[in-house]
């Protein structure tokens, strides 16, 4: 496990720290650190000595492999880690001043007002049972208190918003009538309509091929810049992420290896680890060399390169 | 497998069930319109009688194959050609196969089911008065055990760390392998004997009691027809017991059903998207219910054609005339109208409950529904 | 890397000719694959490349004889697939010079054998080997694709998915194909172990002089490890050809917004 505190943590903010003085109001997310283990108070953690922030309207890249833990650090911040036999500890753990919710008594996870998250898979993350029309009213429900003619015509402001025109017919569809594209839009709208402070976006891209998934991003970012939404990203794809967000964050092994502004980080990152997701991809210019370069081997050649 | 690329105003999907598109807006079109997207339903609703009709048929076979001469055996030593010929046309056993079953088919259509052999009286008429009673406590019973199930399932899977919902997962376990007779002389012996508190299981009133007339022919709802609201209370009273030991026997299994589907349910990523998207927590849990639902409602619709045909048990324990007591006793005098009446009427009533189940399941969960392709 | 002691089959190529896959009933059809014509053969390193939905995976499916065209023919070596497989010794002759390597490892294995079980099998059930016989050879794969025993003893559920796939590349190498048909195998693993499985196919192919179709919907991935791409888009070929060159002078306008989505320079169209 990578030590408290890594040694390669570059954190610039755009809002300035005073030595010594309160947060600035503009933080969002503040963690300060966390640690998770799956299996009870000694087993081995999931991610150990996790310190993040998150600003108001910034958007923020978690970046790694499977089991490096950020799936597991965006649930602990929604609070939705809620399996029997989880500790959860952190030092501080706040979400727009309140403090976010470590220890779970309830079967159903608590949502935390004003942050919503939307999934990979649009097809499950959707009720299979209902209308469109009846999961959005829902959602506008809580959000906003108004009668229910009201709703249902912001319910179909919300569609139009994220480009599905033919309103009365999607709102009266169930999820299984409605092709891929226009179920993630729908997903979109549903996890917006609430209008949170915060988006936390799990693997958005990675089923899907790569026209898509730029789509995707597009459009998650044309949604969430005019009303100022925080948004967090868990992905695999760094250079993906790297054109769409403020900040990325590299996690490996549990705890954030790398931690830098993504138009800074493509050239000047420093753990071989980063270097590696880097450049073991197989891209374009790959296409006429003879062996990939594997993960194993950059991380080695950029491990001499430091040393 | 569908193309997903993004494109701004997409039409959706064409809509499950609607194949033709459209076109002018004549009535004529869109009745037709109408049936082919409820055709779930009312091909459904089509198909019972069909189903129905080939019971009919197989209880015929099935009579007519039976071994040896029934006739001689009800005749024993009674035997005359004439009698013979008698028994015979009372049975429905003369005339070719073919004049046989268009008899039997007719006499049905007209709701004549034939005459007992051993008393004579018209089965249709017994089955009137049986019947109702017979359905009002597998109602009961069905009615109750549903709405304990749904109570007991709510506690023990959002209330997960309390004691009763401990005691109610051990329960669910634990009690469906005690059987219904078993509970009831426990049940009998406990709160008759002992405690004192149900009356004599002996029928539905007591032995000084004037029954009200008989209207529906079911025994409470006549109770307030005719305005006796102390025949009412005490026909409740004495089928409470024959109602808790039911529930008692069947419920189990309902319970166990339900919760582990709404455990399920409640870990599935639908659940987590609607809390983190901020439904209210009793949308939620509705909706949790309701894709929860459909295996527990085939479960109550098989529990209740079990209770229809299975009461006869508790109808001999408790003295209660109903279906059960009467096939019962057709079954020992080998009265083959009588038995051939009782397997159509349950059969019947059997694809009834079958047909509501399918269509209820299908209302719950739209994918259920034929022609709908969900895609992976 | 091949350790059967068998006879290699003599042809081995494969062919589609105007080959189409139609889904669905009368009511509602779906065309999955519309006319495909070509040949692969054991010096053929074809990728075929699309996005969801456009009729790949059925294409590799085709191939491998685990569907079959609505119109439209696949030809081994010369005769009709369904009538090569119709007969034990045609399955068994199609099965040693062609594998198949399928996207979902979960449901590819059998849950109840270990790894090292699964992966000896097909020489016992095309080379009738001895089950000893077979673990040995078994072995001896996974020390050339440095896949470490202790792993080999593991349950399917017990490792990763990368480390499921390995194991399920080295059961199709067993048995030292001539042909391998790769559907998305590389699509659901983490950057860190594609390349080295990108690296062991091409390797395979080169070394032991046997041909691939490589299904992706990821063109890097793709435009590395072959020489031929075909670009396929609702069920037909839009483009085909080297691919350098469709990476470089892509024709089609499918092919073009599809490379212009990985960032790649695009020269201009040259006119037909």
């Amino acid at each position: 496990m990578a030590p408290h505190g890594s040694t390669l943590m570059d954190t610039p903010r755009s809002m300035d720290i005073e030595p010594g003085g309160e947060r600035p109001t503009d933080t969002l997310v503040d963690i300060e650190n966390l640690t998770v283990r799956y299996g009870g108070p000694d087993s081995t953690p999931a991610i150990e000595g996790i310190d993040i922030r998150i600003d108001r309207g910034e958007r923020v890249a978690l970046v790694g492999e499977s089991g490096s833990g950020k799936t597991t650090l965006a649930m602990a911040m929604a609070g939705f880690l809620v399996q029997p036999g989880i500790a959860i500890t952190a030092d501080r753990a706040t979400f727009d001043g309140n403090p976010i919710p470590l220890r779970h008594l309830s079967r159903l996870p608590c949502r935390i007002p004003g942050m919503a998250m939307v999934v990979q898979d649009a097809m499950t993350s959707l009720d299979p049972v209902y209308s469109i029309g009846s999961q959005l009213c829902a959602v506008l429900r809580t959000a906003e208190k108004r009668p229910k003619a009201e709703i249902h015509d912001r319910a179909a402001e919300w569609l139009i918003k994220v480009g599905l025109n033919d309103t009365r017919r999607v709102m009266k569809a169930k999820p299984y009538e409605l092709s891929g594209g226009m179920r993630q839009r729908v997903m979109m709208a549903i996890a917006l309509a609430s209008q949170p402070q915060l988006l936390l976006a799990d693997e958005p891209t990675s089923a899907l091929d790569a026209s898509l998934a730029r789509a995707t991003m597009e459009l998650l970012l044309e949604l969430t810049e005019s009303s100022d939404t925080s948004l967090l990203i868990v992905s695999h794809d760094l250079r993906l992420c790297l054109e769409y967000t403020d900040r990325i964050c590299v996690m490996r092994h549990g705890a954030i290896v790398e931690e830098q502004p993504s138009s800074r980080i493509e050239h000047e990152a420093r753990h071989p680890y980063t270097i590696g997701l880097l450049e073991c991809v197989p891209t374009m210019a790959t296409a006429g060399r003879d062996f990939l370069p594997t993960l194993e081997e950059v991380m080695a050649h950029a491990e001499q390169d430091v040393a | 497998m569908t193309s997903i690329a993004l494109t701004p105003a997409e039409k959706p999907l064409r809509a499950a069930g609607t194949d033709a598109p459209e076109k002018s807006t004549r009535s004529s079109h869109s009745v037709l319109r109408y049936l082919h997207r409820n055709r779930w339903w009312i091909t459904r609703v089509l198909a019972l009688p069909v189903h129905v009709f080939v019971f009919v048929v197989l209880t015929f076979l099935l009579v007519r194959s039976m071994p040896g001469d029934p006739i001689r055996a009800m005749l024993g030593q009674n035997y005359t050609p004439e009698s013979y010929a008698a028994m015979q046309e009372r049975m429905g056993l003369n005339g070719t196969m073919f004049q046989q079953l268009t008899s039997y088919l007719h006499g049905i259509v007209n709701l004549d089911l034939g005459e007992s052999i051993v008393n004579g009286r018209p089965v249709i008429d017994e089955l009137q008065t049986r019947l109702p009673a017979t359905l009002e406590l597998a109602l009961l019973g069905l009615g109750l055990s549903i709405l304990l199930s749904i109570a007991a399932s709510y506690i023990a899977v959002f209330h997960h760390r309390s004691v009763i919902a401990h005691i109610i997962r051990g329960y669910a376990r634990a009690a469906g392998a005690v059987p219904e007779y078993v509970l009831a002389v426990a049940g009998i012996l406990l709160f008759y004997a002992t405690l004192q508190i149900v009356p004599a299981p002996m029928g539905r009133l007591d032995v000084d009691e004037i029954a009200p007339p008989t209207t529906t022919g079911f025994p409470l709802v006549d109770a307030l027809l005719a305005g006796r609201p102390d025949a009412f209370w005490s026909t409740l009273a004495h089928l409470a017991l024959p109602v808790v030991v039911m529930c008692a026997a069947h419920s189990a299994l309902l319970i166990r059903v339900l919760v582990s589907a709404l455990d399920k349910e409640a870990d599935a990523t639908a659940t987590r998207f609607r809390i983190a998207s901020g439904a209210s927590t009793r949308t939620v849990v509705k909706s949790i219910y309701r894709r929860a639902a459909p295996a527990s409602v085939t479960m109550a619709g098989t529990l209740f054609g079990y209770l229809l045909g299975g009461t006869v048990i508790l109808e001999t324990l408790f003295g209660l005339s109903g279906m059960g007591k009467y096939a019962l006793d057709a079954v020992n005098s080998g009265d083959v109208v009588v038995m051939q009446g009782f397997l159509l009427t349950v059969a019947t009533l059997s694809l009834l409950v079958f047909l509501l189940v399918d269509v209820t399941n299908m209302l719950i969960d739209p994918r259920r529904r034929p022609g709908v392709r969900t895609e992976g | 890397m091949s350790s059967a002691a068998v006879d290699p089959p003599d042809r081995v190529d494969l062919t589609a000719t105007d080959v189409t896959r139609v889904f669905g009933s009368a009511l509602r059809q779906h065309t999955a694959v519309d006319g495909l014509t070509f040949t692969i053969d054991e010096t053929t390193r074809l990728g075929i490349v699309g996005e969801s939905g456009s009729g790949k995976s059925t294409v590799s499916r085709m191939l491998a004889g685990l569907d079959t065209p609505t119109t439209g023919s696949v030809e081994f070596a010369g005769q009709p697939l369904p009538l090569q497989l119709r007969s034990r010794a045609g399955r068994l002759a199609f099965r040693r010079a062609v594998q198949f390597i399928a996207q979902d490892t979960t449901s590819s294995f059998d849950p109840r054998h270990t790894l090292i079980e699964s992966v000896a099998r097909p020489l016992v059930t095309l080379y009738s080997f001895e089950r000893s016989q077979a673990l040995r050879t078994a072995l001896d794969t996974l020390e050339k694709l440095s896949l470490p025993v202790e792993l080999a003893k593991r349950y399917p559920s017990q490792v990763s998915g990368g480390q499921r796939q390995r194991f399920a590349i080295a059961r199709a190498l067993v048995v030292g194909p001539k042909l391998l048909i790769c559907d998305e195998v590389v699509s659901a693993l983490d950057v860190s172990v594609q390349g080295s499985i990108l690296n062991l196919l091409k390797e395979y192919c080169i070394t032991n002089e046997a041909g691939l179709v490589f299904v992706s919907h990821g063109l890097p991935a793709t435009a590395f490890i072959t020489e031929q791409l075909a670009v396929m888009h609702h069920g037909k070929v839009v483009e085909q050809g080297p691919t350098l060159d469709v990476l470089r002078r892509p024709q089609h306008p499918y092919t073009r917004s599809l490379l212009t989505a990985y960032g790649a320079e695009i020269e201009q169209v040259q006119p037909i």
